[in-house]
């Protein structure tokens, strides 16, 4: 998954990606490079991702050596969360599932669990999305229905059960407000103002609401960019964000709706090496050995 | 089993289906065709599914009681309906699986949950599930909005009975009996007395599904429709 670099479209006309009308009337100061976007990241924060794998972002990522975070799979932990944990990124994951796609499973959670390196963080899909719908909405707390009985209730220390202060004869699960520190997604395009388009296929909006700091990589910059919405898009306003870093093949080689399909041999490719350990290190050693992003 | 899944929609009820696996999709699709209609799909990941917006905005219509049916497949059932998405031990070892998903939350509040699995066998169906995903019957001051009612296999359709706190075969495909359907169970079915065989495949089931339902599938873009 070596990525072509990218600059941000705020530089001079001279390097902005061709292609980009509007590149070169972006807003001052809007857009940044992925290698400053990310370094927005900082070793320990908390980052969520969703399913859209913003896989060029994560992999500047692991070229920065960036250690100890804590993954948020929004709700389910995808290639990008994957490939952290395999590059030594993760100090723990929570997640209500890991699920590649349809592509079935990777070990590297696994490996890393078995090893002591990674602490997994049982967890539901519905339980991350309501926790961070509160942490969007700056609660401290959330309800959520279910859970009990559950070993996910059992296991976890900052699940706690009260009594419905509105329903006295039940009671209630309660769980804490998640407010990741980063969120990251890849987003289709931007405006010159840096109003993203993103799709609404997944938890973008969500993890951008309740995250403290929002990065989004685009494929481009187009004056047009808000008009003409397809139907599976959204406009994440820039409001929501605090980075945007224009990134062409920023997704790759996972489909990006609109702009490119899904490499299947250079999928295939990363599960045949995540089969090992060995395979592991050596995909993730070749993309520290690649050019480093603008 | 897509046909037993389809057997189970009612029409025009709202219905959930994990893109995880085809079973139940492809029973929706067929349910659609046949004898439900105006069933709606909550997932983007099936032609003509509801356009919800993530994943989020589904959890909350299931959440406030909107789902009538939920497809679900666990690792492990239990005597006591608990399912287990997460891991078994083996050896003294956690062997872990994909993850508890929507399992915990969704048993409780879709209206109704329909548990397939291929596999029956006493490894899937064993006296107690190593790791208790979702609960079967809820707990004393619980609110639940619905609950588990069928578990469709490859050997039978089983029946959930939350008065009695009991899993009944309901009934045993061709080619099985229920001692040959208890046998492959790892607690005691209750046997009721209408246990009977269940209906294969008619043909109107059979056609729509190789003239209608599968073409609509075709290969889209999720790989496990390629693989199969």
């Amino acid at each position: 998954m070596t990525q072509r670099p990218a600059t941000g479209a705020a530089e001079s006309s001279d390097t902005a990606p061709s292609g980009n009308r509007g590149a070169d009337r972006a807003v001052a100061g809007c857009f940044s490079t992925l290698d400053e976007a990310v370094r927005r990241v900082p070793d320990g924060a908390s980052l969520a991702l969703t399913k859209f794998n913003p896989m060029a972002a994560v992999c500047e990522l692991v070229r920065q050596r960036r250690t100890g975070l804590h993954l948020i799979g929004v709700p389910t932990a995808s290639f990008g969360v994957d490939l952290l944990i395999a590059a030594g990124c993760a100090s723990s994951v929570e997640t209500g599932a890991f699920v590649l796609g349809g592509y079935g499973a990777a070990r590297n959670h696994l490996r890393a669990a078995d090893e002591g390196r990674l602490r997994l963080i049982e967890s539901a899909c519905p339980l991350i999305e309501m926790q961070l719908r509160a942490g969007a909405a700056g609660f401290t707390f959330t309800p959520v229905p279910g859970l009990f009985g559950s070993d996910v209730l059992r296991e976890r220390g900052d699940l706690k059960v009260i009594s419905d202060p509105f329903d006295p004869t039940h009671d209630v699960v309660i769980a804490p407000a998640l407010r990741p520190d980063v969120a990251l997604i890849h987003g289709l395009r931007a405006d010159p103002e840096g109003n993203v388009v993103a799709t609404i296929l997944n938890e973008d909006r969500l993890a951008v609401q309740a995250a403290r700091t929002a990065i989004a990589t685009v494929e481009e910059v187009r004056e047009d960019a808000l008009q003409s919405l397809a139907a599976d898009e959204q406009v994440i306003p820039r409001i929501l964000l605090d980075a945007v870093a224009v990134v062409p093949g920023g997704a790759r080689p996972f489909a990006c709706p609109g702009y490119y399909g899904a490499e299947r041999d250079a999928i295939k490719a990363y599960l045949a090496a995540a089969r090992t350990a060995e395979g592991m290190a050596a995909y993730v050693a070749a993309i520290r050995a690649a050019p480093a992003g603008g | 089993m897509a046909v037993l899944c389809a057997r189970e929609i009612h029409d025009g009820e709202r219905i959930g289906v994990g893109v995880e696996s085809p079973i139940p999709v492809v029973g929706a699709l067929l349910a659609r065709m046949l004898s439900a209609p105006g069933v709606i799909i909550g997932s983007r990941g099936v032609p003509g599914g509801a356009r919800l917006v993530g994943s989020h905005e589904f959890t909350q219509l299931a959440q406030s009681g909107k789902i009538d049916l939920f497809f679900l497949a666990a690792v492990q059932v239990d005597a006591q309906a608990n399912i287990n998405l997460q891991y078994i031990v083996e050896d003294g070892r956690r062997k872990r699986f994909l993850g508890a998903f929507a399992a915990p939350i969704y048993y409780a509040v879709a209206r109704r949950t329909v548990l397939y699995r291929a596999e029956h066998s006493p490894r899937v169906f064993v006296k107690a599930v190593d790791c208790v995903t979702a609960a079967g019957w809820p707990a004393p001051r619980e609110r639940r909005l619905g609950g588990p009612s069928k578990i469709i296999t490859g050997r039978a359709v089983l029946r959930v009975d939350h008065e009695r706190r009991a899993i009944e075969l309901e009934s045993f495909h061709p080619g099985e009996t229920p001692a040959s359907v208890q046998a492959a169970t790892g607690f005691a079915l209750a046997i009721p007395d209408d246990v009977h065989e269940t209906p294969p495949p008619t043909e109107a089931e059979t056609r729509a599904l190789h003239e209608h339902v599968y073409p609509a599938l075709g290969t889209a873009a999720v790989p496990w429709l390629a693989a199969n």
